[in-house]
């Protein structure tokens, strides 16, 4: 049978037509697209945060790196941190220092050894002749071999001249080591 | 304005005549419908309207999606330059925290400087007798020749960019000390520059 078609036919034929091409539009291009946009939006989100961290990264390593030139340009050879454990040359150094004073006690604080930083908290307290010496065996200690630091200090000056050591000095001091 | 003047018997006398016309003159409209200029524009219509739709459905979509590559793959060069950078970031950062002072070493007031500070000041007219370092804060307990004495060694105390302010707790003369003031002051330290800030 051959037959041309009605014009309702054709309507219906154009009809589908148009729903073929909307939703191979939608199908082919239009779903893939926007999916593609979305994926890459989200990837820029999460880009966007690693390139931040990353700049920030950057700007402290510049901030170390200028530190450090400083540090480095005022005195070549700095003192550094020394590697943890260190007690025993630690013990050594304020032995070596302390025996200029008449009588010394240390009292070693727990070390919290968790942090990169290590900080091992040393009391001690000592007794001198002379304010002067007590001054001299600070200012070794100050100067010690190894990073530390006098937390807090007490310094007394005996009146009475009739006892042996004029000078009692209680104190602090923390050294730092590195892990 | 002449008038001729007509006999009607002389009218009636000529022969009647008809219309013989058997056509009629109808106004003619072509059909335009077909030809190539009307054919032109409905296709440059039709294309205009496929392009505008292009535009909107197709190009945009399109060219909102080579945007964002082009800006990932921005942000992703800008990232490997910044990680080529940090290659030898642990290195650094260890060397850093081995030879840079610790936060607690940056926050401390130096003792030592602070002592140094002290034995200027007092001199060797006046005799300490106690100090008391901790975090910023200061006691000192001296004896001083005069009240004068113990004024002039407070206001050279007050001078140090290391001192905030100073308090004077107790001025007393002893006894067995004679006329010596023993005194009894207070220090609020502070780190060297930060009365600029």
């Amino acid at each position: 049978m051959n037959r041309s078609l009605t014009p309702r036919e054709w309507l219906l034929l154009a009809v589908l037509l148009v729903v073929l091409l909307i939703s191979s539009y939608l199908m082919f291009f239009y779903l893939p697209m926007s999916t593609e946009r979305d994926n890459l939006r989200r990837d820029i989100e999460s880009t966007g945060l690693e390139l931040e961290a990353a700049q920030i990264r950057v700007e402290n390593k510049q901030r170390m790196e200028r530190e450090l030139a400083e540090i480095f340009a005022q005195n070549p050879n700095p003192i550094g941190l020394a590697h943890y454990d260190n007690l025993q040359a630690v013990m050594l150094e304020l032995h070596t220092i302390l025996n200029a004073a008449d009588d010394y006690a240390l009292s070693f604080s727990t070390v919290d050894s968790t942090q990169k930083i290590v900080r091992r908290s040393i009391s001690l307290n000592f007794t001198s002749s002379s304010y002067a010496a007590a001054r001299q065996i600070l200012q070794r200690l100050d100067n010690s071999a190894y990073r530390c630091m006098l937390e807090s200090l007490t310094i007394s000056l005996n009146q009475s001249r009739n006892r042996g050591s004029l000078v009692a000095v209680n104190g602090v001091i923390v050294f730092f080591e590195y892990q | 304005m002449q008038f001729k003047n007509i006999d009607l018997k002389d009218l009636r006398k000529t022969r009647e005549t008809y219309p013989s016309k058997r056509t009629m003159n109808l106004l003619y409209k072509p059909d335009r419908t077909t030809k190539p200029a009307t054919i032109a524009l409905y296709v440059l219509f039709v294309l205009t309207l496929l392009l505008g739709l292009a535009k909107l459905m197709i190009y945009d979509l399109w060219a909102e999606v080579q945007q964002e590559r082009q800006t990932l793959a921005n942000l992703s060069a800008q990232i490997e330059a910044a990680e080529q950078e940090l290659a030898d970031y642990d290195e650094v950062w260890e060397q850093y925290n081995r030879y840079a002072a610790t936060d607690e070493e940056r926050a401390i007031i130096d003792r030592i400087e602070v002592l140094t500070l002290l034995d200027s000041a007092i001199g060797s007219n006046a005799r300490l007798s106690s100090l008391s370092i901790n975090g910023d804060t200061m006691q000192v307990q001296f004896y001083a020749g005069s009240l004068a004495q113990t004024a002039q060694i407070v206001s050279r105390l007050e001078a140090s960019p290391l001192v905030a302010f100073t308090e004077v707790n107790t001025a007393a003369t002893q006894e067995q000390t004679g006329t010596q003031v023993m005194a009894s002051v207070y220090i609020q330290l502070q780190k060297e520059g930060a009365e600029n800030e």
